[in-house]
């Protein structure tokens, strides 16, 4: 097995562990606040792993639940958008002509939007909460995913044993979920993979601005916000969050790395 | 007794997609007016050099393509075997599964398709009680054709149409293979329209031959009328340059 | 005639534990076509990089030699080696449609071959492209064009320039003709006996078809699963087979003329 991936997936797992089995994982209540002198802003010690925020709460325990809002838009933001890019991106390669014509014209416009300012405007229209996050950053980023798709329609459409089974009479229907895209699946798989590490970067920005996951909620995202104002003693607000942001993006596009690498060669091997 | 395979002045032209200024490019004509009738139970060999069109008179035969003018009269259920033996099996289906296709989606239950893909890949010589649960890239070429074969002959089709079908093969295997189809179509009155480039393999398998060139048919005639005494120069030509041994 | 160009003895390779070239043995002697005959699988391309001494790093020598004039080439120095490839063995391979750069024009494809191994300067350059043009029966005009303005058989001719560029002493063609039209072939293989009578060098055919052998070999080394089943002359290999593989892989291609209702299995 790849060693890209079994890190990737090792550090994914025992975040999403981590996030599953918050309330035990955490040493305190994230929400708790300390406002009591000489409690606030404390430095990582044994009681406080990762130090107090400036309200006194336990950064470790913020950050514990600030994985599930990570992973967890990581996951169905994506999903959505898997959803959408191989519907669209399947049923355009396959019939190609004007259904094509129309839904290439929707990527090509999706595509000429910033996507992060379309995703703030929405979210500050819609009211900023999670569900919105979620959904809007899936609504946002199913282009990619269903240009990919529509590639390997076209070519697969043309292969003789699709041709085989037109001619056996197979209904259309079962020829593009049984024949065509279970074969077409490869490139999907890396690119989702990526495409999570993406999201969780857009939550996390979006929090950080405020139009995310609203105080006193946690997520990495907000608990950068706190800790900007912070930065010159109060280290670990901004450390802590920063770096898990980067491993699991890191740990995510490992897994779509490692995928490609066993993917690819054995689609150029069946010769 | 009506010929089981009629095909009337058939024609196919793909036009290249117009560039920006539209400039009406002269149509690639595939199939230029091919018509040739096949009786029950022969072979219609079909032979020609590459990009000659005798490809895409198989699809035509089929309807993988519709024609732009001209007519087919099809007598009977028509299947086709396709030259690649990797690309024209869904690598993510079993044997079993391929072949039993054609009969799942027509409402068949399924101990009764069972049982005639077991019949049908006895037909092919696959009997061995493995094969039908192995995927494709656990066999070997010949024996993938095979499976095609099976394939196409489960719901026992009066006509088959064999585009390439052993050019892809080693020579032995191929051997294997063509002694199969003429088996089969004795055993099963199997109307054969063989499409292939090797002259030698179309004069071993067929009744009647005919000889495309551009998109036309530039002889057609009795085996024993083209291969020993060849009207057109085009035929004289092919038979010319094939290497003798 | 006596003299060997190329001596290859006892040649086996595995790979992953399966031998894949088992005690191969064959000459090539200047102006005589040996054509390697096999069915897939049976490790002639493999024999015919070895010979290049460009087998996949997976592969593992047992044991062997190939003498190329006299030295052995798996005790040559990289360097030493490189310059052999091209200008004293040469190999055209299977595929005429990926053996040449899109994006090149075919006479810049062949300069470069040239350039590679010998000093000219470019109007030498020039001339010797035009000669090899000549020689392949290609107008001047094609070293302007790009492949795709070819058609299969001038595709090939410019490999074959290509392969003939620096004169070598061996050519190695690995399945020159297969993917080309029946009537190109033969034009392919009339060229070759062409050159070969003008230029004596000694030519390694490899191929499936014995029709094709017929044509083209003076002798004939018949493989099968990376050992040499049969060797001779090729009037004795195909007038009189002595192995049972031989003689069904002969048989069991349909002829012209053939009325045989099933072939031999």
């Amino acid at each position: 097995m790849n060693k890209r991936i079994i890190f990737g997936v090792t550090i994914v797992s025992m975040m999403a562990l981590a996030a599953i089995f918050a309330p035990l994982v955490a040493t305190c209540d994230p929400l708790a606040m300390d406002l009591s002198p000489g409690a606030r802003l404390q430095a990582p010690s044994p009681e406080h792993l990762f130090g107090t925020d400036n309200l006194g709460r336990d950064v470790f325990s913020r950050m514990v639940y600030g994985a599930r809002i990570s992973l967890s838009v990581g996951f169905i933001a994506v999903f959505i958008s898997l959803a959408i890019g191989i519907f669209l991106g399947g049923l355009s390669g396959y019939y190609g002509g004007w259904v094509d014509g129309v839904i290439m014209r929707l990527v090509e416009v999706m595509y000429c939007f910033p996507t992060f300012f379309l995703i703030m405007m929405v979210i500050a229209f819609l009211g900023p909460n999670i569900v919105n996050v979620m959904v809007v950053i899936g609504l946002t980023s199913w282009a990619g995913l269903c240009r990919l798709v529509r590639a390997e329609f076209l070519t697969l459409r043309e292969r003789d044993f699709v041709h085989s089974a037109g001619v056996q009479g197979v209904p259309d229907m079962r020829i593009i979920f049984r024949h065509v895209l279970p074969n077409a699946m490869a490139p999907v798989y890396v690119s989702a993979t990526l495409s999570v590490g993406a999201a969780i970067l857009v939550e996390s920005a979006l929090s950080f601005l405020g139009l995310g996951v609203q105080i006193p909620a946690p997520s990495w995202g907000n608990i950068l916000t706190a800790g900007k104002n912070y930065i010159d003693y109060a280290w670990w607000l901004t450390l802590f969050p920063g770096l898990a942001i980067l491993i699991t993006v890191l740990s995510f596009n490992l897994i779509g790395e490692g995928l490609r690498e066993i993917l690819d060669p054995k689609l150029r091997e069946r010769r | 007794m009506e010929p089981m395979v009629e095909v009337i002045d058939l024609k196919k032209y793909f036009r290249e997609r117009k560039g920006l200024f539209r400039h009406e490019k002269e149509p690639i004509k595939a199939v230029d007016g091919v018509s040739f009738t096949v009786e029950k139970g022969r072979t219609f060999g079909l032979v020609g050099e590459s990009g000659c069109g005798k490809s895409t008179i198989a699809k035509l035969i089929v309807g993988i393509l519709s024609p732009d003018s001209g007519r087919k009269i099809i007598r009977a259920d028509r299947d086709i075997v396709f030259q690649d033996p990797f690309s024209s099996l869904n690598p993510r289906m079993t044997a079993k599964e391929i072949i039993g296709e054609s009969l799942l989606v027509r409402g068949v239950r399924k101990k009764e398709i069972e049982s005639r893909v077991r019949e049908t890949l006895r037909l092919v010589r696959l009997d061995g009680p493995p094969c039908a649960d192995k995927y494709p890239h656990q066999f070997s070429g010949g024996e993938r054709q095979r499976i095609a074969i099976a394939r196409a002959l489960v719901r026992r089709p009066g006509i088959l149409v064999l585009d390439e079908p052993v050019s892809s093969l080693d020579v032995s295997i191929q051997a294997g293979i063509l002694n199969l189809l003429k088996d089969l179509q004795g055993e099963l009155g199997l109307t054969y329209v063989f499409i292939s480039h090797d002259l030698r393999v179309v004069e071993f398998m067929s009744d009647f031959v005919g000889v495309m060139k551009e998109g036309r048919l530039v002889e057609i005639a009795s085996r024993e009328e083209i291969y020993s005494a060849p009207k057109a120069e085009y035929t004289k030509h092919l038979l010319e340059s094939i290497p003798k041994i | 005639m006596n003299d060997k160009v190329l001596e290859v003895k006892d040649l086996t390779v595995s790979i992953d534990g399966r031998r894949v070239i088992d005690k191969v043995d064959f000459d090539l002697h200047p102006g005589r076509i040996l054509a390697l005959v096999g069915e897939s699988g049976s490790g002639k391309t493999l024999t015919a990089l070895a010979v290049l001494d460009l087998l996949p790093m997976v592969s593992v020598r047992e044991k062997g030699e190939i003498k190329f004039k006299g030295r052995n080439v798996f005790d040559l120095e990289t360097g030493e080696m490189r310059k052999i490839r091209g200008d004293g063995i040469a190999m055209v391979f299977q595929e005429p449609f990926t053996a040449l750069n899109p994006v090149m024009r075919a006479g810049d494809q062949i300069s470069e071959a040239i350039v590679a191994h010998k000093g000219y300067s470019r109007i030498r350059v020039a001339g010797r492209v035009k000669e090899l043009l000549d020689m392949v029966k290609l107008s001047p005009e094609t070293s302007g064009r790009y492949p795709h303005e070819l058609s299969g058989g001038m595709r090939q001719r410019v490999i074959l320039a290509m392969a003939l560029a620096c004169d070598p002493d061996v050519l190695i063609l690995d399945e020159p003709t297969t993917a080309l039209d029946v009537s190109i072939q033969k034009q392919i293989l009339d060229l070759i006996k062409q050159i070969q009578e003008e230029n004596r060098f000694a030519i390694l055919f490899i191929t499936h078809d014995f029709s094709v052998v017929n044509m083209i070999a003076d002798e004939v080394c018949v493989m099968k699963q990376g050992t040499v089943v049969e060797k001779g002359t090729k009037e004795e290999v195909l007038g009189r087979p002595r192995e049972r593989y031989t003689r069904r892989l002969i048989s069991c291609i349909p002829r012209l003329g053939d009325r045989r209702e099933r072939l031999p299995v």
